[in-house]
């Protein structure tokens, strides 16, 4: 996993996940700093509107390839 | 004898390979990867850290080493600050390009002058704070910028002291000496002179992009020459092998100085 920082590129180990006071925690490492990521129940309706775009296209894909597989087996 | 080496760049990582066989070596970086503007992912710098690793040196990394006493070096990280009592410093902290006062640029100070190490990273970003630029100077700096731009779709214009080597792919000025700016907040007009002749260009931005300076920034370890220090720092060579070969050849002229001939 790679972080885009000013400081150039850094990699991103996870070493850990875990969910703690209701916050889903990742803890690893960029190269020799500890480092963790923390998603909390107020960062999820925004990251939602981030991928819903993409999931919904993928869902309505997958069930147009459901449906052709299945029309063409019968 | 203890050795830290400050610098985990391709020249770094050359002194420490050379000088692990006899000496207890630390690589310190202020980046908590090795590998300094190489990058750690470049194929060389995994090798080199492979290497070193096997000869038996440690990393300090992610720690900015700021001042050397002689016997003992200070380093500040996110974890907080350390002594590290060692006796021999090499300081290969890399290179730098010029500022404007080194290359004599006069005018005004508008915003909009930028090192060309800062404009790269910008670049490589997908962030252009300009849409015309005046590159100052020749070299590796330079040449990535150019191309940069042109890629990006941006406009540019090369100022050079010399020669031109080779085609740019930009407007080049040759022989230019006596380097202007000028604007009131940010950066509206580039002044130089080219034989008898002054030549003005509007642009947004100057960015600086050579010749090269070895960056020093380790207080008692400013000057060379300092106090239990060597300093390796190439301001010529750029290729990955090129300055691993010239860290690992300075560090084997120190010991052959020091009496150790292998």
């Amino acid at each position: 996993m790679k972080v885009s920082s000013p400081i150039g590129e850094l990699p991103f180990e996870p070493k850990r996940i875990r969910i703690k006071d209701r916050k889903i925690q990742i803890d690893g490492e960029m190269g020799s700093w500890p480092a963790k990521v923390v998603i909390e129940a107020s960062d999820i309706p925004s990251v939602l509107k981030l991928v819903g775009r993409p999931l919904l296209v993928l869902i309505v894909l997958i069930g147009l390839v459901t449906l052709t597989v299945n029309t063409l087996i019968k | 004898m203890r050795i830290a080496v400050v610098g985990a760049g391709p020249s770094g990582l050359g002194c420490a390979v050379e000088l692990a066989p006899d000496h207890q070596v630390t690589v310190i970086d202020r980046l908590p990867v090795a590998g300094g503007e190489t990058g750690w992912q470049n194929a060389h710098i995994k090798k080199y850290v492979s290497k070193a690793h096997g000869s038996g040196v440690s990393f300090e990394l992610g720690a900015m080493a700021t001042r050397w006493d002689g016997t003992q070096l200070i380093a500040v990280s996110p974890l907080g600050s350390q002594k590290i009592d060692v006796d021999y410093l090499f300081f290969a902290g890399g290179i730098r390009p010029s500022t404007s006062a080194e290359i004599e640029l006069s005018g005004d100070r508008p915003a909009g002058v930028i090192p060309a190490t800062v404009a790269l990273h910008l670049l490589e970003s997908g962030v252009a704070l300009w849409h015309d630029a005046v590159v100052i100077g020749e070299g590796h700096w330079a040449s990535e910028i150019i191309a940069a731009i042109t890629k990006q779709g941006g406009k540019c214009t090369s100022v050079i002291t010399g020669e031109a080597g080779s085609d740019s792919g930009v407007t080049t000025i040759e022989n230019a000496k006596n380097f202007k700016v000028f604007g009131t907040s940010r950066v509206e007009r580039f002044e130089c002179d080219v034989a008898e002749e002054t030549l003005k260009f509007t642009c947004d931005a100057v960015i600086l992009a050579g010749p090269a300076r070895p960056n020093r920034n380790i207080e008692g370890a400013l000057i060379d020459p300092a106090s239990h220090c060597t300093f390796v720092q190439s301001t010529t060579l750029v290729d990955p092998q090129a300055r691993f070969d010239f860290g690992r050849n300075e560090a084997r002229m120190w010991a052959k100085a020091q009496g150790e001939i292998r």
